[in-house]
């Protein structure tokens, strides 16, 4: 007990004896979390999971019924995925068909992308992924094409991509504004009726 | 196996900056537990449980939102309803009963240790904002009026998907969670809630999520447009999915919190028994 009692308070970590009393031999420690913090930074986005807003819901396509999803929601500048969900119509999945996305912009040939969805690109397993990305904001036409030994099917879309931001979410840039704003507003308020019993104490003391 | 549970059982996201964050916070953890242990030959170290209780805290953190059950939450309204019980009522309160603050600032490189000594250092502002927001009257309001507000459909359906909406509901859920938890848990203890106003704290969202565990189950349609225009899979109706994920809100999440108030009943119970029988004794003994 006397032990824990020593290791979870924080008041030796104030004193700048015991930080240099540290050890110098963690180098592969730090080299590990400094490669780690880059990897935060870097943030591969093609590694993003799938899934995502229902464009198309249970549609029938030749033999098949045929779900499509894009995500992000909503879909912005860079990289995308658009996961199918192709079923027989009894609701079992189909397994070994061949799907293939197609994506225009603008109409004009420079903003056509052919992709071809697999398993292996999605993360839910029972739909067939494509990722790619999309270089302009606008108006977009998405088709889906589904082959199998069944015979062959097909679905379309129109979806709009939207610049890439943070702050193009109204809610999102609401939030980040009011709490650093709420948080000053209310230091100041409680500074303003004078010392209080709780200032300057932490969670717990 | 059929090939849906075996798609279920292979849907494990590898979300960078989540899988990067957990690991990093396991890795700092365990850079600090190891220098601890070299530190005057160990008696530094946290007690078993503490450390025990933090890795549960990252597991649990980890199965909720990358496992399937974080996959298939844009499917399945009631795994949704689990990911977030898994979080708010698992991984935070593990983690707060682990009191990783010592032994994460001796995992950090020193600068940024220093830093963070600097930012939460006694009568700075950072430390001021933590005890504000984990003042319990603040802290349960927050808890609460957060569980309810991302309940309303208008907003559930707009936090779905991969979104900056749905990593702020989720933040707003953790650090509310935090809040809410740190005066029920308190690892030192020195400003714990006594078992009474304990026992009226946690009687807060009890209510609430029984409350809202009872509307969705008995709700005759479906209330969140994300989930009933999804498709349809394991044979479950948007409303039966709906229902289910009432019953997970009130049955699992309404336990949660009244098998701890029972607890702080009987110990509120108890000790006011102790003390009547200590008065008791006082006054046998001045006869």
């Amino acid at each position: 007990m006397k032990a824990e009692t020593r290791a979870t308070d924080p008041q030796p970590l104030h004193r700048r004896d015991h930080a240099r009393a540290l050890p110098r031999s963690g180098l592969a420690a730090r080299i590990g979390l400094a490669l780690t913090c880059l990897l935060v930074l870097l943030r591969p986005e093609s590694a993003a999971g799938n899934g995502g807003a229902v464009r198309v819901a249970d549609a029938v396509a030749g033999p098949f019924v045929v779900s499509v999803f894009t995500d992000p929601n909503p879909l912005v500048v860079g990289w995308v995925d658009v996961s199918v969900l192709v079923r027989h119509p009894d609701g079992s999945v189909v397994d070994g068909a061949d799907v293939w996305v197609v994506a225009t912009g603008s109409g004009t040939a420079a903003n056509v992308i052919r992709r071809q969805a697999t398993r292996a690109e999605a993360t839910n397993k029972l739909y067939y992924a494509a990722k790619f990305e999309i270089a302009e904001p606008g108006p977009w036409r998405f088709a889906v094409t589904v082959e199998a030994d069944e015979g062959q099917g097909r679905v379309e879309f129109g979806a709009e991509v939207v610049p890439a931001s943070v702050l193009d979410e109204p809610l999102v840039l609401g939030a980040m504004l009011a709490a650093p704003l709420l948080a000053v507003a209310w230091w100041i308020w409680r500074r303003s009726r004078g010392p209080q019993p709780n200032d300057g104490k932490s969670p717990g003391g | 196996m059929s090939p849906e549970l075996r798609a279920f059982a292979e849907s494990w996201a590898w979300d960078w900056p989540l899988v990067t964050a957990l690991a990093l916070g396991a890795s700092v953890y365990a850079v600090g537990l190891a220098r601890l242990a070299r530190r005057a030959e160990g008696r530094s170290w946290p007690a078993t449980g503490r450390v025990i209780s933090f890795y549960l805290g990252i597991a649990t953190a980890w199965l909720a939102l990358l496992s399937p059950i974080g996959t298939y939450s844009e499917l399945f309204f009631f795994l949704h309803m689990t990911q977030h019980l898994m979080l708010v009522l698992g991984a935070i309160p593990l983690l707060l009963l682990a009191n990783p603050l010592a032994t994460l600032l001796w995992g950090l490189p020193r600068p940024a240790r220093a830093l963070v000594v600097r930012v939460v250092r006694p009568g700075g502002f950072a430390r001021w904002l933590a005890g504000e927001f984990t003042r319990p009257i603040v802290a349960c309001v927050l808890f609460v009026g957060a569980v309810g507000v991302w309940h309303v459909p208008a907003l559930y359906d707009l936090a779905q998907g991969r979104s900056a909406v749905h990593d702020l509901e989720h933040t707003i859920f953790a650090l509310t969670a935090l809040a809410f938890w740190w005066p029920v848990i308190q690892p030192s203890g020195r400003r714990r809630l006594g078992y009474g106003p304990a026992l009226l704290y946690l009687a807060v969202p009890f209510f609430e999520s029984n409350l809202i565990g009872a509307l969705l189950t008995f709700a005759s349609t479906p209330l969140y447009t994300w989930y009933a225009n999804a498709p349809r899979l394991w044979g479950l109706s948007a409303l039966q999915d709906q229902q289910i994920a009432g019953l997970v809100m009130w049955v699992p999440g309404g336990l949660y919190f009244l098998i701890p108030m029972l607890i702080m009943l009987a110990k509120a119970l108890q000790q006011e028994e102790s003390r009547q029988q200590a008065a008791e004794m006082q006054e046998l003994g001045r006869r």
